[in-house]
């Protein structure tokens, strides 16, 4: 690969990464202590302080703007801690308090120099939407021993980050300084949103606090592996939007980066496993499906119990008397059929065959024994336990099927309306 | 245009915004959303390149459409992908707009001929240059656009406010009982949202993205300091507004700055004289 060769490429590529790993990690311990916008605030804090270092020692030395920067974002945090203890201004009054405050002096300074013409100026507004290609080998080395020192601290403490970030009062309960940690908390974010402006911008910089942290989030529900994974994320999601900048013409890498974790999240919103949309979409559509089948085979068994033989009923009829239309009946009926649980004996009547009379054994008795539970156990009226019932049975196993039995005094053979429930079948 | 005359609508202008920004703030701060106001206010970046883009004129009407259908579309999205339990509201927000204004930097870059987005605009807007956007009807000259959208909101917004006062305090004090008194809360909060869109994407070409979010809960929660009722609330949020302007546009003359920033600097003093003067007024009742 030919653009390799270019010495800046490859500190924006590596910078890149390494920023996505830190703000990932540590906004991972911001997202769950439910401080996602607090990044936005402090970022937009860090403006005021640039150009106040500059305006003091004339010098473009990035330690010296961004020493001003760290300044007025430790204060902006410190003020919204304030804000938010000692006053009645609410909390998310006091991030857009002091974000807007802090920009507005922030702007105003800029204003100011801009008027009085000063050649040198030029530059910090790239702060503002990140200038990728200005990233140079001493801002890479800050970014790597930051990272580096993070990454170390977090994985020597991490039973006590776990313990203070879930619950800070039982934290300080055991003797671990909260406010300590707090402290480093928001000198870590503040160094490391400071180190970051040069490649993604002060307003867009908070995205790889929130996004990388949030997607990993739906996709895990351990601690660990949301921490590991924010990071993993972040990382890949700078490779991708410094390599996406370098292939596409004109393109801005930092909000190119912050684009790349966005569609990481989309599709860890939409396919994740657990907490995505669509497997729980599928997920309930299968549910759904399944508990109308479940219904067919049912109102089939009862019809055939009350005439004491197996008897075919016509579609219309079973939809009838499980109240849902005709169409969405005969397609669970084809599907009960292509399975060989119900058969079609001519004039789109169907019964029961022996697989379909087992599933619709079981489905009874599971209906029988919670209505016999509900009446003996919990002493609800028999009026009011078939309701009940007709929700539960389709949500019933084996195992809870034994331990209802076992619950109950003595096997029962009759339900409280007086029917048989069914015996349970040997499979 | 004479000096005068300049000054006049700047100023104007400028009050108009504060009143818009600190009526819709009175109601966000109050209904705890007001980080959603920064989310709605970067949002109209994209709105703008969109319209630009998709319908390839500058023409007001279309820009204006473009910019409050996506900044109505950020605060509905940051709704959209909170989970309960795992994403709260406010990442919702972060995630939301970021990845909007993200998307805005990148088409407007990439577009750059077509776009052509001052980037200073979207930080403190062109408050200076609002008189010479002048709209004309019938032949005859009306005065800045600018001043005449926001009038027309402030009005707007004025009329919504007197005659569906119950329903947006209860929406804002109690969803719970106004749900349970067939008052829908979506239905106002809706209202609400589209009031703030329109307010931030008028307001946009005078004061920008970042600074409108000063004026929206400055000002609004500088009253809440003094007052606990709703219309007074929304008074002294309209009185602070005022006296953010006159400050900020005099500091700004005299320190040579962005008019915009002045304001909202000045509007954040202001905050902040309050709250310690209520302060040591609660401290001295308490000590006596």
């Amino acid at each position: 690969m030919s653009f390799l060769t270019e010495p800046n490429v490859v500190w924006v590529l590596s910078g890149s990464a390494l920023i996505g790993v830190l703000l990932g990690v540590l906004g991972s311990f911001l997202l769950l202590r439910r401080e996602a916008l607090l990044g936005d605030a402090i970022a937009h804090a860090a403006l005021p302080g640039v150009v106040l270092a500059f305006m003091i020692t004339a010098s473009r030395h990035p330690f010296v703007l961004m020493g001003g920067a760290l300044v007025t974002c430790l204060l902006g945090n410190w003020s919204v801690s304030l804000l938010r203890r000692w006053s009645s201004v609410r909390s998310d009054s006091a991030l857009a308090i002091v974000l807007a405050s802090f920009f507005a002096a922030g702007i105003f300074l800029l204003t100011i120099l801009q008027g009085l013409g000063s050649a040198q100026q030029s530059g910090l507004d790239q702060l503002l939407f990140g200038q990728a290609a200005g990233l140079k080998r001493s801002d890479f080395q800050f970014i790597l021993f930051l990272t580096i020192a993070t990454l170390l601290i977090t994985v020597l403490v991490f039973e006590r980050l776990k313990v203070i970030t879930f619950d800070s009062s039982f934290a300080a309960s055991i003797g671990l300084s909260v406010f300590s940690f707090e402290l480093f908390l928001s000198l870590l974010v503040g160094l490391a949103l400071v180190l970051s402006l040069q490649l993604v911008g002060i307003i867009l910089v908070a995205a790889m606090l929130i996004i990388p942290p949030a997607s990993a989030r739906l996709l895990t529900d351990r601690f660990s592996r949301l921490v590991a994974g924010a990071g993993l994320i972040g990382g890949a999601a700078g490779v991708c939007g410094a390599l996406l900048s370098w292939f596409i013409t004109d393109a801005p890498t930092g909000p190119l980066i912050v684009l790349s974790a966005s569609t990481a999240f989309l599709a860890a919103f939409l396919l994740s496993p657990r907490h995505g949309t669509l497997p729980a979409f599928l997920r309930r559509r299968r549910l759904k499906r399944n508990i109308r089948e479940e219904n067919i085979l049912r109102a089939l068994y009862l019809q055939a119990e009350e005439e004491d033989r197996r008897r075919a009923l016509p579609l219309s009829l079973i939809a009838a008397r499980i109240g849902l239309p005709l169409r969405s009946v005969q397609r669970a009926a084809d599907d009960l059929k292509s399975r060989g649980e119900i058969v079609d004996s001519g004039f789109h009547e169907y019964e029961l065959t022996e697989t379909g009379e087992r599933r619709a054994k079981e489905i009874t008795r599971y209906h029988r024994l919670w209505e016999t539970y509900l009446l003996q156990e919990a002493a609800i009226p028999p009026s009011h336990v078939h309701a009940d019932a007709e929700d539960i049975e389709h949500f019933l196993t084996p195992e809870l099927e034994m331990e209802l039995v076992r619950r109950l005094p003595r096997e029962p053979e009759r339900d409280p309306h007086g029917k048989v429930i069914p015996e349970k079948e040997d499979s | 245009m004479s000096q005068f005359w300049l000054e006049f609508w700047v100023v104007i202008t400028a009050v108009l915004v504060g009143l818009n920004a600190s009526t819709v703030g009175s109601f966000l701060v109050l209904q705890r959303n007001a980080m959603l106001a920064d989310a709605m206010s970067h949002a109209v970046l994209l709105g703008l390149v969109l319209a630009v883009l998709f319908v390839g004129s500058r023409e007001p009407t279309f820009l204006f459409v473009g910019a409050t259908a996506v900044s109505l579309l950020t605060a509905y999205l940051a709704l959209a992908v909170q989970r309960r339990g795992l994403i709260r509201e406010d990442a919702g927000i972060g995630i939301s707009f970021t990845s909007l204004f993200a998307l805005g930097v990148f088409l407007a870059a990439i577009f750059s001929r077509e776009v052509d987005i001052d980037p200073d605009c979207i930080l403190y807007g062109e408050i200076i240059f609002i008189p010479f956007d002048r709209v004309e009807w019938l032949g005859v000259e009306l005065g800045p656009r600018a001043f005449w959208s926001l009038l027309l909101t402030f009005v707007v917004s004025l009329m919504v406010i007197l005659f569906c006062y119950r329903q947006l305090k209860l929406t804002c004090f109690d969803p719970l009982f106004s749900q349970s008194i067939g008052v829908s809360v979506e239905w106002w909060k809706f209202v609400l949202l589209l009031l703030t869109a329109v307010v931030v994407v008028v307001s946009f070409r005078a004061v920008g993205a970042i600074l409108i979010l000063g004026l929206i809960v400055l000002p609004a929660n500088t009253a809440l300091q003094l007052s606990r009722t709703l219309p007074g609330t929304i008074f002294w949020s309209w009185a602070f507004a005022l006296i953010a302007v006159a400050l900020g546009y005099l500091g700004a003359g005299l320190a040579d700055a962005s008019v915009s920033a002045s304001i909202v600097l000045a509007s954040a003093l202001v905050f902040a004289a309050v709250l310690i003067f209520r302060g040591a007024i609660a401290q001295r009742a308490s000590r006596s």
